[in-house]
């Protein structure tokens, strides 16, 4: 029972890692400068795919693997392999988390430039277009996670662990942790005059060019960091699940991003995190309660599809802004000002002091 | 070189098909600002529609479409009323209409998942197999194919008559030229808006119905459908009819010609067709965003398109 | 000089969303006269006009057209009954042709063959321009020619009150002295005209009586005689100078 608990919880805290650094890149890009991802899934893929195309094949070029890297077999074979190797299984994790990182950050930057030039739902269209058609091509192409089928057999980099609930504690431990930088770095990103900038830039472009910011450069920037994040995100997901199909990255996944943020309140971080609890939540425990008092005739996913959307829809009819809402920024140059106002108020009534 | 023509002529057909869904996703768009990522599921519906009457109840395949075309519209009319018309009257953003018109999309296709599986027909054909009506060596033209490209191009002249010659299609075209003024001017916006509801619902029963029997149907077919038409919507530059229409039938070419060609002689593997999708929506995106330098002949023969299509 | 009032406003007071621009004001057009609104930039001119089509938030007050209280009509229905505005900016269908412009006006009224070529005649009487390039599409026209369209609209189906708001902002001086002159020959043949204008001393010349509006009220009005000779009263008041302006 206390086994099934921890087991629980390091799921539940691995998959609200990976949520909330989606949802933290999301708004990055749209709360705070205001570039619409609709094709969020396509960099979370990114990473996850990185973990899939090179993982699998750097394991079977060092030990000799003759199986073809997509059979079962082959799998099992690198699982094993990487339970008697920590270092190198280690090694392989944390390097795909640099690669996938890097692949993002790249991809991030080759989009900014046309962001830039095309409106808001020119760019959103073309982003949702390119994760579909994206999608539907590595699944049709075997050469790189195996098609349709996907491909399975990659370690967990605390595989060599003896007991299995104490690798799935560590590792959600690990992304928790890496969830935790990328906040407290957002955190400090935004709340400074760097920020200011990006919300002029999101509040009216025309303004901040006008002011003399290069918004292309922080336009490419802020591309940069967030698909990156998506990225690692991907990467996280596919350790963490162990294997990788093309069919996993559908719009859902940047569905639950839009609706993270929203449900948090756009361009507030402290809420989009509370926004991804709710959703790991809802998520996790819709998994569990109709297979135990619902016996229903179609597949329970479904039904979760279905309350997410309903969800989703509320929210912009009632609260399109989201639920919590924008804070100003915390800048040196507001404490200033606040200390300001505080001592400004005390001499009015030196009464109260 | 038989294999050639056989590919133009599917070429013509599926072009035919995603030039009439990005008709209808440009009106939508022009007229009533919305970007209607659900319409995929208009199609699903439909072609769910046709597919089931014809094979599980016999009905005539012919009798199966006014059906088809009846759920499209109906589907078209609710969702308009419960989800766009209370978006645009509080003011959205257009972001925010298609964070919306998306999670409609997926709600409907959770329904249709739902009803496929419970009565098992997640996949599924109309009952109706198309007959050879052209015979050249082994080049074959069906009556499906000679159907599929007649009722659509009927179907975009009827359109065109309708927003060109009648009172409600100027009021249409008011509205999408100035918005504000059409408004001022006595239009009465609830009533056209339903009327564009009504007149897109149309041609995405068509298509389901045509699709169910071309191929077969999964609760995703709409949406398979959906993207090379946005793709061929924004070829015209989300703004021009016969850029939209043009835009499909170069998708449809390009998916089915251009494919075969690469296959045949530079032995790309016919996985690579999303990605030509991909290329020929890019490469008109850039363009229009002036990333590609206006020089070309492409942006040229662009630039001709959206001319004639301005003056709608 | 017409008899009653063909409009009136009653202490309307009205802006946008929450921010309020018109306070109180109360003003009339009298029937077969053209009355003339002026003031300074932002003293609510063009709220006014938007205001008496319902496009603006009305907060209090009424409006009243052949006596009868029309303050919350849609626009479509103040077309049927008579009223007709012709906003300042983006007032003509661009990718439609001149004709179709004109015809917009059945979007409100019922469609008649024959009101609508007699309208026609009329409307080529007045701009014998626009019945060569009826078939061009309005973007293919010049500014003027623009302008001309985009009153030219007003005129069919038997106006009864126009509202022109700013009908010569962003034309030359030749063009707005022709499109003034337009507008007095419009309102000789019967039509009562709201006119609300910057160019003040050419509309002074054309109108019956003015109304100057600052900030939002009313501070000063009277028949244009008075203040053709007297110019100054004019331009004082725009500045804050008028009769009762020392109470402030």
């Amino acid at each position: 029972m206390i086994l099934e608990l921890i087991t629980l919880f390091s799921t539940s805290l691995t998959f609200f890692s990976i949520y909330v650094i989606l949802s933290l890149s999301l708004n990055l890009e749209y709360g705070f400068t205001g570039i619409p991802n609709f094709g969020k899934v396509f960099f979370f893929s990114l990473g996850a795919y990185v973990v899939g195309v090179f993982v699998p094949r750097v394991i079977q070029i060092i030990f000799n693997v003759s199986e073809p890297a997509c059979s079962a077999l082959a799998s099992t074979q690198r699982i094993s392999i990487a339970a008697q190797f920590p270092i190198l299984s280690m090694t392989i994790f944390m390097a795909s988390l640099v690669f996938s990182g890097l692949l993002g950050a790249f991809m991030g930057y080759v989009i900014s430039y046309p962001s830039l030039k095309l409106r808001g739902d020119y760019l959103a269209i073309s982003l949702l277009i390119i994760a579909e058609l994206s999608r539907v091509f590595v699944r049709t192409e075997p050469s790189i996670v195996c098609g349709n089928n996907g491909i399975g057999g990659l370690p967990n980099p605390f595989i060599w662990m003896q007991d299995p609930v104490l690798k799935e504690l560590t590792y959600s431990i690990l992304s928790g942790a890496i969830a935790g930088v990328f906040y407290f770095y957002i955190h400090r990103l935004v709340n400074s005059p760097y920020g200011r900038v990006i919300k002029s830039v999101r509040d009216d472009e025309l303004v901040s060019q006008l002011l003399g910011k290069d918004v292309k450069i922080f336009k490419a920037q802020i591309l940069s960091v967030s698909s990156s994040m998506s990225a690692i995100a991907g990467c996280l997901y596919a350790f963490f699940i162990g294997f990788v199909y093309p069919d996993d990255f559908i719009i859902v996944w940047t569905m639950y991003a839009w609706l993270m943020m929203l449900l948090g309140g756009v361009a507030n971080n402290k809420g989009v995190v509370l926004g991804s609890i709710v959703m790991v939540v809802v998520d996790r425990g819709l998994r569990r309660i109709p297979s135990f008092w619902l016996s229903l005739p179609f597949d329970v996913s479904y039904l979760r599809g279905i309350i997410f959307t309903i969800i989703l829809l509320l929210i912009i009819m009632w609260r399109p802004r989201g639920l919590l809402p924008e804070k100003p920024l915390d800048t040196p140059a507001r404490k200033i000002f606040e200390a300001h106002l505080r001592n400004k108020n005390s001499l009015k009534n030196p009464s109260s002091q | 070189m038989i294999d050639l023509f056989q590919a133009v002529i599917s070429s013509i057909v599926i072009g035919s098909l995603y030039a009439l869904m990005a008709y209808g996703l440009t009106l939508t768009l022009g007229s009533i600002r919305i970007y209607n990522w659900a319409y995929a599921e208009y199609v699903t519906i439909s072609a769910y529609v046709t597919a089931l009457l014809s094979s599980r109840y016999s009905v005539d395949i012919l009798l199966c479409f006014p059906v088809a075309i009846f759920s499209a519209v109906t589907v078209s009319l609710i969702a308009d009323e419960l989800v766009y018309k209370p978006l645009t009257r509080k003011g959205s953003t257009i972001i925010q209409v298609m964070l919306a018109s998306i999670a409609t999309g997926l709600l409907i296709r959770y329904l249709i998942y739902i009803f496929a599986s419970v009565n098992n027909v997640v996949i599924i054909k109309a009952a109706y197999t198309s007959k050879a009506v052209a015979k050249i060596d082994d080049l074959i033209i069906t009556d499906l194919d000679i159907f599929i490209v007649g009722l659509t191009i009927f179907m975009m002249l009827v359109f065109h008559l309708i927003i060109s010659k009648t009172l409600i299609g100027k009021q249409i075209r008011a509205m999408w030229d100035n918005f504000e003024l059409a408004r001022l001017s006595g239009i009465k916006v609830d009533k056209v808006r339903r009327f564009v509801c009504i007149l897109v619902g149309m041609p995405a029963g068509i298509i389901g119905s045509l699709w169910s029997i071309y191929s077969t149907i999964t609760p995703t077919s709409g949406w398979l459908l959906l993207l090379p038409a946005f793709a061929a919507v924004i070829v015209g530059g989300l703004v021009s009819i016969p850029g939209a229409i043009i835009g499909g039938y170069l998708l449809g070419f390009g998916e089915n010609f251009f494919m075969y060609i690469a296959y045949k002689f530079a032995g790309v593997s016919l996985a690579y067709k999303p990605l030509i999708t991909l290329s020929i929506m890019l490469l008109a995106l850039f363009v229009r965003a002036d990333i590609i330098p206006a020089r070309w002949l492409l942006s040229i023969l662009t630039r001709a398109a959206t001319h004639r299509g301005n003056g709608r | 000089m017409g008899g009653q009032a063909i409009l009136e406003v009653s202490n309307l007071s009205a802006g946008y969303g929450k921010s309020q621009i018109l306070y109180e004001l109360s003003m009339s057009v009298m029937r077969d006269q053209l009355t003339l609104v002026v003031g300074p930039n932002g003293s609510g001119k063009s709220t006014l006009a938007k205001a008496i089509f319902n496009l603006a938030s009305i907060f209090s007050g009424d409006v009243f057209f052949k006596e009868r209280n029309v303050t919350k009509l849609t626009p479509e229905e103040k077309i049927i009954i008579g009223m007709r505005m012709v906003p300042q900016l983006s007032n003509v269908f661009e990718n439609l042709t001149v004709r179709e412009n004109l015809e917009t006006i059945y979007f409100a009224i019922k469609y008649s063959k024959k009101n609508f070529e007699d309208s026609l005649d009329y409307v080529f009487s007045i701009f014998p321009i626009l019945r060569d390039k009826q078939y061009e599409k309005v973007r293919t026209l010049s500014g003027g020619e623009r302008q001309m369209v985009a009153l030219a609209r007003a005129l069919i189906a038997k106006p009864e009150l126009i509202i022109f708001d700013e009908p010569t902002a962003m034309l030359s001086p030749a063009l707005s002295n022709l499109i003034l002159n337009k507008i007095r020959e419009i309102n000789e043949s019967g039509v009562a005209v709201l006119l609300i204008e910057q160019n003040v001393k050419t509309a002074l010349r054309i109108s019956d009586y003015v109304y100057v509006l600052v900030s939002g009220r009313k501070v000063l009005e009277g028949a244009s005689e008075r203040f053709i000779n007297n110019f100054s009263m004019l331009e004082d008041a725009f500045f804050g100078k008028f009769p009762g302006s020392e109470l402030r």
